[in-house]
C-alpha cells in the first residue's frame, strides 16, 4: 500500500500540490483526473521521486526518501508519455531495460521478456527498431517495459493521449487485465474512466476534490467541478449517433 | 548484426596494428616495414640491432605513436560520455570549458615561463570545468541544460582572457597557435606513461557504466524510474572525463574533432548501444588521431599542427554521416 500524507510540492512560489493525503491499495486501479495544471502530473512525479516534496510518501510503511533508485524501481514502474523515439534500439532491447532493477545485465536477458511482449501482444515486433514503431505500438512497448520491471505499482502518464481510437481500446484492454497490479493512470481523457473498473480521484488546484468509486460520481458534477466545462456543450462534440 | 559487430571490433584492432606499422615506416627517414620488425626483434632481444633504425623507432616514432593512440582514446571516450550524458550529438570533450581554460593557462604559461605551459594549462582547464560544474549543480545533481549553457559562458570568459593575453603580450604567435591547434611533437615515453595512467583511470569506469548509458539515452526521468542512479553516473563520468581531457590537453594542446567525430562513426557502424560503443569509439579515435598525426608530421614543408589535419579529415566525415542520416 502506498500512503501519501500531507504531500506538498512547490515550484518557486507556486503551490502545485497542497497538503494532499490519500492511499493506493494493492491491486487498486485508480484514474487520476483534472484539467491542465491541476497537479496530476506533479503528483505522479512526486510518487516517482522526480521532484522534491514535503510531507510523507511511504510504501508499506517505508518512506520513499529512504529508498535508493533501484529499490524504488522494484516497487514502482513508470509508463511515461513517449510520442516518438530517435534511438536505434530494438523493441527487445527497449523492453529489456525494464529488467535493470532486477539484474544489471539486462541486455543479456533477452528471453526474460518474452512473457511481457506476449502480454501486450507485440512478440512479433521484438527485433523491430523502436524508431520505426507506430504510436500505438510504441505505447505497448513502454507498457511491456513497465511490466518487465515486475513491480507492484505502475504509474501511467496519459497512456491514451495521442493514440487513435483502436490503439486506445487495445491499450485499455491490456491494462484492465492486470488485476494483480496497482495502477495509477493520469488522464484528462474520459476513456480510462469508462473502461477501467476502479476508483477515480479528481484533482483541482493542487487539492483532491473527490476520491471514490466512479459510480458515486455524477458525470455532470465532474465535468463542471473538475474541468470548469459546460456539460451542455459536450453534445457539440458528438457528431455521430452511438448506435 | 551482433556477429558483424564483433567482426568489426576485431577488424578495428587489426587496422590499429597496420596503422602503427605504417606510421613507424613513414617519416623524414623512410624505414621499410621489414626492417622495423627485424630491428624490433633484435632490439628487444638485445642482439645488436641497427642503432639508427632502433633509435628512430623506439625513441622518436613509437612514443609519439603511442601518445597519439592514447590521446585518441581519451578524446573519443570523453566525447562519447558528453554526447551520451547531454543526449546531444554535438557534445565534444571541450563542452565543459576544458579547452578555453587550457588556452588561458597556456597563454599565461607562454608569458611567464614556457616550461610551465602544460601545468598551467591543466590547472586552468580544471578551474574552468570546476566553475561550470558548480554553476550547473542543483539539488545534488547536474542539470544538463545548465551545464551546456554554463560551459559556453565559462568558455567565452576564459577565451576572452586568453585572447587578450595573446593579442597584447605574446609575440611568439606561431608557437601559441601551434599549441592551441594541438601537436604531438617531442612525445616521450614519460608522456606515454602519464597518459596511460589517465586511460587506466577512465576506461574501466566507462565500460562499467555501459549498461546505464544505454538506459540514460531514454532521458533522465525514464532512467530513474527504471532504477538508474543518474546523478551518480553523471557526476562520476563527467568529472572523470573532464579530468582526463584536461590531462590530455595539457600534454598535446587542443586537438579538435576527434572527440566529436569518433562516437558518431562508431554509432553508424555498431549502433546506439554502448556495449560495443565503449570499445569501438575509442579505437576509432585512436586510429583517426594516429593517421592524422602521421600526415601532420610528414607534411611537405615541415610539421603542421595535428588539429588542422583532424579538422580536415573530421569535418567531411561528419558531413557525410549527416547527409546519410538525412536520406534515411
Amino acid at each position: 500500500m502506498i500512503e501519501v500524507n500531507g504531500l506538498t510540492v512547490r515550484y518557486g512560489k507556486k503551490v502545485a500540490l497542497d497538503h494532499i493525503s490519500f492511499t493506493i491499495s494493492d491491486a487498486e486501479h485508480l484514474v487520476l483526473m483534472g484539467k491542465n495544471g491541476s497537479g496530476k502530473t506533479t503528483l505522479l512525479k512526486a510518487l516517482l521521486g522526480f521532484v522534491p516534496y514535503s510531507g510523507e510518501i511511504s510504501i508499506d510503511g517505508r518512506s520513499l526518501r529512504s529508498m535508493g533508485r533501484r529499490e524504488m524501481a522494484r516497487e514502482i514502474s513508470y509508463v511515461p508519455q513517449i510520442f516518438s523515439s530517435t534511438y536505434t534500439f530494438t523493441v527487445g532491447e527497449f523492453v529489456s531495460m525494464g529488467l535493470y532493477s532486477i539484474t544489471k545485465d539486462w541486455w543479456q536477458n533477452n528471453d526474460g521478456i518474452t512473457e511481457y511482449l506476449d502480454m501486450v501482444g507485440i512478440s512479433d515486433l521484438k527485433d523491430k527498431m523502436i524508431n520505426n514503431l507506430s504510436g500505438g505500438e510504441l505505447q505497448k512497448a513502454v507498457v511491456a517495459r513497465a511490466l518487465a520491471q515486475d513491480s507492484r505499482y505502475i504509474l501511467m502518464d496519459e497512456p491514451t493521449a495521442h493514440l487513435d481510437i483502436k490503439s486506445v481500446q487495445e491499450i485499455l484492454d491490456i491494462i484492465s487485465h492486470f488485476q494483480d497490479k496497482s495502477i495509477v493512470i493520469v488522464s484528462h481523457d474520459l476513456n480510462p474512466v469508462n473502461k477501467l473498473n476502479g476508483e477515480v480521484m479528481l484533482l483541482k488546484d493542487g487539492r483532491i476534490i473527490f476520491k471514490g468509486k466512479k459510480e458515486d460520481l455524477s458525470f455532470a458534477d465532474m465535468i463542471r467541478e473538475t474541468f470548469d466545462a459546460d456539460i451542455r456543450k459536450l453534445g457539440d462534440y458528438l457528431y455521430f449517433p452511438l448506435t | 548484426m551482433k556477429i558483424s559487430n564483433y567482426l568489426f571490433t576485431i577488424l578495428l584492432v587489426l587496422t590499429t596494428f597496420v596503422n602503427v606499422l605504417a606510421s613507424l615506416a613513414i617519416g623524414p627517414v623512410h624505414i621499410s616495414v621489414g626492417s622495423i620488425i627485424r630491428n624490433m626483434y633484435l632490439f628487444l632481444l638485445n642482439r645488436d640491432p641497427n642503432w639508427t633504425v632502433s633509435t628512430i623507432v623506439f625513441y622518436i616514432r613509437l612514443p609519439r605513436i603511442i601518445l597519439a593512440l592514447i590521446i585518441g582514446i581519451v578524446l573519443a571516450i570523453s566525447g562519447l560520455v558528453t554526447q551520451t550524458i547531454f543526449k546531444n550529438p554535438l557534445g565534444d570533450p571541450y563542452l565543459t570549458g576544458v579547452a578555453s581554460g587550457a588556452a588561458m593557462g597556456a597563454a599565461i604559461g607562454f608569458l611567464v615561463a614556457p616550461f610551465l605551459v602544460p601545468l598551467l594549462a591543466f590547472v586552468f582547464a580544471m578551474m574552468a570545468v570546476g566553475i561550470t560544474f558548480v554553476i550547473s549543480r542543483s539539488g545534488g545533481e547536474f542539470n544538463t541544460e545548465m551545464l551546456i549553457l554554463a560551459g559556453i559562458s565559462v568558455s567565452f570568459l576564459f577565451s576572452a582572457v586568453a585572447s587578450y593575453l595573446i593579442y597584447i603580450k605574446i609575440y611568439n604567435l606561431r608557437g601559441v597557435l601551434f599549441w592551441l591547434l594541438g601537436g604531438l611533437y617531442g612525445a616521450t615515453w614519460m608522456d606515454d606513461f602519464w597518459m596511460f595512467i589517465a586511460v587506466v583511470i577512465i576506461l574501466p569506469v566507462i565500460v562499467y557504466f555501459r549498461r546505464e548509458f544505454d538506459i540514460m539515452l531514454m532521458g533522465d526521468e525514464q532512467a530513474k524510474s527504471l532504477g538508474v542512479n543518474t546523478s551518480r553516473v553523471k557526476s562520476v563520468t563527467l568529472i572523470l572525463s573532464s579530468l582526463v581531457t584536461s590531462i590530455a590537453v595539457s600534454f598535446v594542446g587542443i586537438i579538435g574533432f576527434i572527440g566529436l567525430v569518433s562516437p558518431h562513426i562508431g554509432r553508424k557502424i555498431v549502433g546506439e548501444s554502448h556495449r560495443f560503443l565503449v570499445i569501438v569509439a575509442p579505437l576509432i579515435g585512436a586510429n583517426l588521431l594516429l593517421a592524422s598525426d602521421t600526415i601532420a608530421r610528414s607534411a611537405p614543408g615541415g610539421e603542421i599542427p595535428v588539429g588542422i589535419i583532424t579538422a580536415f579529415i573530421g569535418s567531411p566525415v561528419l558531413i557525410y554521416l549527416l547527409y546519410r542520416r538525412r536520406r534515411v
